[in-house]
């Protein structure tokens, strides 16, 4: 199985060259079954690492491109009525697959962006009154311009909180640039990458990582830290017992990455900030700083 | 204004600002407190958005104007009462400007200086017990103000916990802390002076009331005096103008001269007893003393044998008086003699008339003393605390028509009596008894034991001559209670005095308990005095003859600081570290000397990065070192004798590092 990741991991930073911190994280998020968040200013490769990913991983992706005309009807689908059969029939919308790369989600209605969370979280659709079930795994990999871009619409915190982890992609490095601009990798145009794995490998994977043990040292950190949040006083948004749960859940998809049954401090501190800073910044965040969860971390000791 | 104070440090303000003005109720005018009420009123609504603020103008004119008037309100009350009605009016004036947590802190600084001023006026243990009060409520008010994110439990956790620390340092400190004398005097307060009054008039008394207040209370060095023995000078009365008995001009000048602490020098003789006494604080010199008793310090003796202190007291005090079997006979200058045996030419012409028939009957003039004391008790005389009011004849009408009255009707009557024969005589008034607590062995006086007697001048010396002794003995043998006929005289009016329920058994106990209580904390505490922590401190080193007494106290000083670092730090409850923790920190220190230091947050890998980057070579025993701590401390399910292995391997390993082999 680490074979696998370790060929997942390859043929990622193929695509996006000198992203290796970033194409871990996105791995980690989907292996821990969350939805993840990337915000940065267009152009830096965003939409690469989501194909990248979802065909890396063998999944039926999907993209849709937001827009503040666009409606909840255009992602979860419409019931039309069929005259022949003189009943409603429902046409599934670009929701119903197994990744979703929702483009630039906030410069849509925030109408629309709450269609799509609520999706993220119940993992099913209600039209009328028939319910829809999502394929499963539903990932949902969503775009953000950085707030301070014209015509957009911030996503609240409850929706902000949706999204395990919040990563930004930054610039690449120079060396990595030019050979981009030599043409020594991937286009975007013509990204077609092999998969991997298949469907029955990433549920295996999942079931692994569900398996990683973590001790009550490991623990008791983490829980120092989310009380940091809590009680010192500094933070606005304090962290909540879902956020620890879901850090937790990500922690043990990194150590499972780092080939480890176990988790450990550095697997926390790992995910850390990019599964706290946008529930600790709240609407607020700016991009790339990470202040908060940085001085957080730093105000903790793991060895306590 | 955005509001900083919550709904909770708002209420401790007002309820803390409310406690202290009700402490001091007694010493503040009342125009003051209704003031105080409005500010704090007004910072209620202020606190509600009904008001705005005010403007500093309209805030310093208020504060000005208001101080004018204060100490125009109170300024014949003396300086001492102008200085508490300022600092006062300070404290309720910080309501209209708390704006900030600054103004908070001013708010309850003020307060406890306010509560030092309670302590001015009082000192029993229950007063005591609510000083401490008000300032657990000062405090609560810093931490509501410091700590709001705290639970109410929480924080009344802390505010005892906090006090609970600091009460052994208060402790030793109030131990071993020499007393200072005061830097300035707290001036003599415009007081009514309870108690005893320097001049008396009984036929104009229709009715005394009587308090059961606390006078004095005394202990005996060795047996205490005998009941009927137990007569507390405290003034003469030696001028009888036909209404009142009074001090005679000799008499207030000696009173005066008191104060420059000049003593009558007469030869004490044949030492019997000492005792101690704690003084209620009267606002006069006087000690009530026993005859014939001598104070070493701080009191000076009167030539009519009572005591003065050399100031006023004006709280409680202490003083330990030596008891003397005899005094050495002076004789009486011709002036004295005159003004002891000196009556209103005019007036009470039956009294004259009968004490001259007596005398035509061949009677000598000691005779005629007993015969009209003896006339006391077998004539239809009675004690009683609510005599019928006397006409102008005041003698005449008590000798011969009313027959009732208390002790100075008796007492006069005699002293009149024996003027009017020649002999000098004068009036002795003081306490009578008190309430033996035999368990502590102390007596405790109160102001219905107040009582006055006659003294005649016999033989070259003062004789005793008690008359109400003759009227109603009980009173000398049993007290105030047993003399009167009918006890619903006693203490009428007092419905909430302990006394006037002694007979009800529990409510008793209680009372003698409470009293015992008062007593202990007014010897140890309120007494505790330079010449008390040198008795104790001695009594107590005494034992250790290597120790010096300046060492003693730097140790118990030492001893009260290292309780308050072990309470706060708590080293016991320190977590034990775990062995490759212990490992760990030994590294750690290793590295820092070669100015590796770990960040707070760092873990071990991103410590072993660091080390590496800083030394700037590889580093694989540490790496290593950092995989098996991880291993040892995170990884759940590891069988004893892998902890064993990886603990002997950690160990090895931070023994080579710190050998320099990495």
């Amino acid at each position: 199985m680490h074979n696998k990741i370790a060929e997942i991991f390859k043929q990622l930073n193929q695509v996006l060259l000198g992203k290796e911190p970033q194409t871990k994280l996105a791995l980690v998020c989907l292996l821990a079954d969350g939805h993840l968040l990337i915000e940065d200013l267009p152009g830096m490769g965003k939409t690469t690492l989501a194909s990248a990913l979802a065909q890396t991983l063998g999944l039926d992706y999907r993209r849709v491109q937001f827009t503040s005309d666009m409606l909840p009807a255009d992602i979860l689908g419409v019931s039309i009525f069929d005259a022949a059969k003189q009943l409603f029939n429902f046409h599934q919308g670009p929701v119903f697959c197994q990744v979703l790369l929702a483009d630039e989600i906030n410069r849509a209605s925030p109408k629309t962006q709450s269609a799509l969370l609520e999706a993220m979280e119940e993992r099913q659709i209600s039209i009328d009154s028939d319910s829809y079930p999502l394929p499963r795994p539903f990932f949902v990999i969503a775009t953000q311009n950085p707030l301070d871009q014209a015509g957009t619409f911030p996503l609240p915190e409850s929706q902000l909180d949706r999204f395990m982890m919040r990563i930004a992609l930054g610039y690449p490095d120079q060396s990595s640039e030019l050979a981009m601009l030599k043409g020594e990798v991937f286009s975007d145009k013509k990204l077609s990458l092999d998969a991997l794995i298949d469907l029955d490998t990433l549920f295996a994977m999942q079931k692994a990582v569900r398996a990683v043990q973590a001790g009550d040292n490991v623990l008791h950190y983490l829980l120092r830290l989310i009380n940091e949040s809590r009680y010192s006083g500094t933070y606005a948004n304090p962290l909540s017992p879902r956020c620890s749960k879901i850090l937790l859940q990500a922690a043990k998809a990194m150590a499972f990455i780092n080939q480890r049954d176990y988790v450990i401090p550095e697997d926390i501190q790992a995910v850390f900030i990019a599964v706290t800073d946008h529930r600790l910044a709240g609407i607020s965040a700016g991009h790339g700083d990470n202040v908060l969860s940085r001085t957080l971390l730093d105000s903790v000791d793991p060895l306590d | 204004m955005k509001e900083f104070l919550t709904r909770q440090s708002l209420v401790l303000i007002n309820l803390s600002y409310i406690a202290i003005a009700a402490s001091l109720f007694n010493n503040i005018n009342p125009l003051l407190l209704i003031f105080g009420l409005l500010c704090a009123a007004w910072r209620i609504v202020l606190f509600y958005g009904r008001v705005s603020i005010l403007p500093k103008l309209l805030l310093n004119s208020a504060a000005l104007l208001s101080t004018f008037l204060i100490i125009v309100l109170v300024y014949k009350q003396g300086l001492f009462s102008v200085m508490l009605h300022l600092i006062l009016l300070g404290f309720s004036l910080k309501f209209l400007e708390l704006k900030s947590e600054r103004d908070v802190h001013y708010f309850v600084n003020t307060g406890f200086i306010l509560v030092a001023l309670f302590f001015i006026f009082n000192s029993s243990i229950v007063t005591s017990l609510l000083g401490g009060g008000l300032i657990l409520l000062l405090l609560a008010v810093l931490l509501s103000i410091h700590a709001p994110h705290c639970l109410f439990a929480e924080q009344s956790k802390l505010l005892f916990k906090s006090a609970a620390v600091s009460l052994p340092l208060a402790v030793v400190l109030f131990i071993v802390i020499p007393r200072l004398p005061s830097l300035w005097k707290v001036p003599l307060q415009k007081q009514a002076a309870t108690g005893l009054s320097d001049s008396v008039s009984p036929g104009e008394i229709a009715q005394l009331s009587r308090s059961s207040e606390l006078a004095f209370r005394a202990s005996f060095t060795g047996a205490p005096v005998e009941e009927s023995e137990r007569y507390w000078r405290v003034m003469i009365l030696d001028a009888f103008d036909g209404r009142t008995w009074s001090q005679s001009a000799v008499k207030k000048e000696e009173e005066k001269t008191v104060l420059n602490g000049e003593s009558s020098l007469y030869g004490l003789s044949g030492k019997l007893n000492s005792y101690d006494l704690i003084l209620e604080p009267h606002y006069k010199t006087w000690i009530p003393a026993l005859d014939f008793s001598q104070v070493s310090f701080s009191a000076v003796n009167l030539s009519d044998y009572s005591l003065r202190s050399r100031q006023p007291v004006f709280k409680r005090k202490d003083f330990t008086a030596d008891l003397y079997q005899s005094v050495n006979s002076i004789s009486l200058s011709a002036e004295r003699r005159f003004q002891l045996t000196k009556l209103p030419e005019q007036g009470n012409e039956k009294t004259r008339l009968w004490l001259a028939a007596q005398l035509k009957r061949g009677l000598s003039k000691d005779k005629v003393l007993k015969l009209l004391l003896d006339g006391f008790s077998a004539q239809a005389f009675r004690y009683t605390l609510q005599p019928p009011v006397l006409g102008a004849e005041q003698i005449d009408d008590f000798l011969f028509s009313t027959q009732a009255g208390f002790c100075v009707h008796y007492a006069g009557a005699y002293v009149y009596a024996a003027r009017s024969l020649g002999i000098p005589a004068r009036m002795v008034t003081g306490y009578l008894g008190g309430e033996w607590q035999a368990d502590l062995n102390f007596l405790t006086v109160r102001q219905y034991d107040a009582h006055a007697w006659a003294e005649i001048w016999q033989d070259g010396q003062w004789q005793r001559v008690d008359p109400t002794a003759y009227v109603a003995p009980e009173r000398v043998e049993l007290g105030l209670e047993g003399a009167l006929s009918d006890s619903s005289e006693f203490l009428a009016g007092q419905y909430l005095s302990l006394q006037k329920w002694r007979h009800i058994s529990f409510l008793n106990d209680l009372r003698l308990n409470l009293a015992r209580l008062d007593y202990l904390w007014a010897v140890w505490v309120i007494n505790y005095d330079n010449k008390k922590q040198l008795e104790l401190l001695t009594s107590w080193f005494a034992q250790y003859a290597w120790l010096n007494m300046l060492y003693g106290i730097l140790v118990m000083m030492l001893c009260a600081f290292l309780f308050v670092v072990l309470i706060t730090f708590k080293p016991w409850q320190k977590k034990k570290r775990e062995v490759e923790d212990r490992l760990y920190l030994q590294l750690q220190a290793y590295y820092a000397k070669l100015g590796v230091i770990r960040g707070k947050g760092q873990t071990v890998s991103d410590y072993a990065e660091n080390i590496r980057l800083s030394i700037n070579r590889p580093t694989p025993l540490f790496e290593k070192f950092a995989v098996n701590y991880n291993r040892l401390k995170y990884q759940a399910g590891l069988s004893a004798g892998q902890r064993t292995k990886l603990i002997k391997e950690l160990q090895a390993l931070s023994r080579q590092i710190r050998a320099g082999k990495n």
